[in-house]
């Protein structure tokens, strides 16, 4: 083996150490990105479920199918907080979309994000998202939000302080709310590569997805 | 042998990352999609919302609507098919039903959605309070109105008056605050606001005498002079009659009978002249006079009228609810108004229980003046439609203090034959 095959060795083996070098890296990337682009997915699909939930089940504050049976609607919403909202409805059922004819109530809200099930999460900031149906054991999951904030108007337009709201429905009054702004966050629960720094809120900052919705309180009874 | 390998690992690579790179793409692919998907649906969900809005809008201009000749409209890249059907209790049923297809990356995606609403007659009835001219006054801090109220007038509020129903106006709203001492303007509108809302005020008599004669009791004087009743109902359904020709003095004996054998569609009409009216109700009944001159056309209220059992629960925080044990009602329509008589049955509270109809004025107090003494409350538990507000007490304490708190009931159920207008109105909206 003479000097110059030596040469070929030591040299055919530091470039094919650094396409090793540069592929490792490309495939350092692309499983990032891979993992970005799943990240990005779950969030958008799990803000698309959410919405569609809310929205869903929002329209129809004060509907039944039996309307002689409909709620007065300024007594539609029983309850209203910044992070919940609980009104009288007439749940849809897989029998019947326009719901059974009986006066349901529904009750959104979002937990803490110290509660335990979602203290297991990366996340920091993300919520359980709970749906309770009258006395019935409240339905949940984690569907990375991080915020649920509903802010309530009144007829002309004036916001409600949530301390107003809660005074008139512990006092069983009807609580002039006549149109709401709902703003959801919603951010990775497991994100690739961020690190938990809850001083500076890093957490999965260009992965969360927000959305905004200013809508009627009851409108199917808006004409009453 | 190293180059060898190293086109080995470069070709292996290469593999890889075009499988991951597949997937990535497809990933991405796919968070798009999620969003085209809610994007269609919230398309064809506008869609549907404003072909039922469009329909809703042409049955209030027209209430005899009958659809736009066609059940397809097209609009924003989609289209909606109207329905209609007839549901029981109800004037009519709207199905908007709309499709949206939007193609993405060369897919068609197709959604539907619906959006129906329930149409029905607008019952006078089912307002808490309704009066045609509001004239100049105020509703000051303090006032609190129960249930739908409406007025063909402008509405003008002092301070911060509560209005619990929906609010609906026809020349508008004056909020008027910082003055004799109210607070700022700022009237609350528990259950809306909307304006402009016509509703005009008609009454039609020849419809309820129709009514009373075929079913019904039609009290009218065979040599047609205008005739005076007086009704005394009891708790046991039956009711206790006479009669005298209005400007005489002499009643005739009372006659008890079956209310259901009196009138079995419920409704009770005085051709011309005036009822006197008093007692318990035990059903549902309409009573009611037509005018005929100047001193008719009123239904005097000789002492309370009220049904078996009070129509409201009263619940913490002053709200009301319906009182599940309450099946009367009643219907009180005068085609001028409605009198409090001047007696001693009256000087101590008076109750009413009924939905009040004044197409000539409002409630009033027989010889009402600011030097009379405190009469008590006149509590009003049912609604009251007036055509012009007139006064029932001072403030220095004379006349009655009025309560007027809203029977739900109302608001899906009427009394036999009460007036309607000639208007529709939205009952129920799925979306």
């Amino acid at each position: 083996m003479g000097f110059s095959t030596l040469l070929d060795i030591i040299g055919s083996t530091m470039i094919g150490g650094t396409i090793l070098l540069i592929l490792f890296r490309m495939n350092d990337s692309a499983v990032e990105n891979h993992y970005l682009n799943s990240g990005e997915l779950i969030v958008q699909t799990n803000l698309i479920s959410v919405v569609e939930l809310l929205e869903y089940d929002l329209r129809k504050i004060g509907y039944c199918q039996n309307w002689e049976d409909a709620p007065v609607p300024s007594e539609a919403l029983l309850e209203a907080t910044d992070t919940s909202i609980s009104f009288l409805t007439d749940v849809s059922t897989t029998v019947n979309q326009f719901g059974d004819g009986n006066i349901d109530t529904l009750r959104y809200w979002v937990g803490s994000p110290n509660d335990v099930d979602v203290r297991k999460t990366p996340n920091p900031k993300d919520r359980m998202l709970y749906r309770q149906v009258n006395g019935e054991a409240p339905l949940y999951s984690n569907m990375g939000v991080t915020q649920l904030k509903i802010v309530y108007f009144d007829a002309l337009g004036y916001e409600i302080p949530v301390s107003e709201l809660i005074v008139s429905a512990a006092a069983k009054q009807p609580l002039g709310v006549i149109t709401m702004q709902i703003d959801i966050t919603v951010e990775n629960t497991a994100a690739y590569g961020d690190m938990e720094d809850e001083e500076n809120e890093v957490y999965s900052k260009d992965k969360s997805a927000f959305w905004r919705q200013i809508r009627l309180a009851a409108p199917s009874l808006n004409n009453r | 042998m190293g180059g060898k390998a190293i086109l080995l690992v470069v070709i292996s690579f290469s593999l890889m990352f075009t499988v991951v790179k597949y997937n990535s793409t497809n990933t991405t692919a796919q968070a798009t999609e999620r969003l085209t998907s809610y994007y269609v649906k919230t398309n064809a969900h506008n869609i549907a919302s404003s072909a039922a809005n469009i329909a809703a809008n042409e049955l209030f201009r027209n209430p005899n609507w009958s659809g736009f000749g066609h059940d397809t409209l097209y609009m924003n890249g989609g289209y909606a098919v109207l329905t209609v059907n007839n549901p029981v209790n109800a004037k009519a049923k709207f199905d908007a039903k709309a499709v949206y297809s939007f193609f993405y990356a060369g897919e068609k995606i197709t959604e539907e959605s619906r959006v129906n609403f329930i149409l029905n007659a607008t019952n006078y009835s089912r307002f808490g309070y309704y009066t045609k001219n509001w004239g100049t006054g105020y509703l000051v801090t303090g006032d609190t109105i129960d249930g739908p109220f409406h007025t063909q007038g402008k509405l003008n509020t002092l301070g911060s008056p509560v209005f619990l129903g929906k609010v609906t106006t026809k020349a508008g709203l004056k909020m008027v605050g910082n003055s004799y001492g109210y607070g700022a303007a700022n009237p609350e509108f528990k259950g809306g606001y909307e304006t402009p809302v016509d509703v005009p005020f008609t009454l039609n008599t020849s419809a309820l005498e129709g009514i009373a004669t075929s079913g019904g009791k039609l009290f009218n004087d065979p040599s047609g002079h205008n005739l005076d009743v007086r009704l005394k109902f009891n708790s046991d359904g039956t009711v206790d009659w006479s009669t005298k020709k209005t400007g005489t003095s002499s009643w005739t004996t009372p006659v008890n009978a079956d209310l259901d054998t009196l009138t079995t569609n419920g409704v009770i009409w005085n051709k011309k002249g005036n009822i006197y009216l008093s007692g318990t109700v035990n059903g549902k009944y309409t009573v009611g006079t037509a005018k005929s001159g100047g001193s008719t056309g009123n239904v005097y209220l000789e002492d309370d009228i009220v049904y078996r059992n009070d129509p409201l629960k009263f619940v913490s925080g002053g709200t009301t609810v319906t009182n599940p044990d309450c099946e009367d009602m009643l219907g009180i329509v005068a085609e001028q108004q409605v009198v409090v008589k001047d007696n001693a049955a009256n000087r101590n509270d008076i109750n009413i229980h009924a939905a009040l109809f004044n197409y000539g004025g409002g409630i009033s107090v027989e010889g009402i003046s600011s030097s009379k003494p405190n009469m008590g409350k006149m509590r009003i538990h049912g609604s009251l439609i007036e055509n012009t507000a007139q006064t029932t007490g001072y403030t220095n304490g004379a006349g009655y203090n009025q309560v007027i708190k809203y029977d739900k009931r109302y608001r899906h159920s009427t009394p036999p034959a009460f007036p309607s207008t000639t208007s529709y109105e939205i009952v129920s909206w799925f979306e």
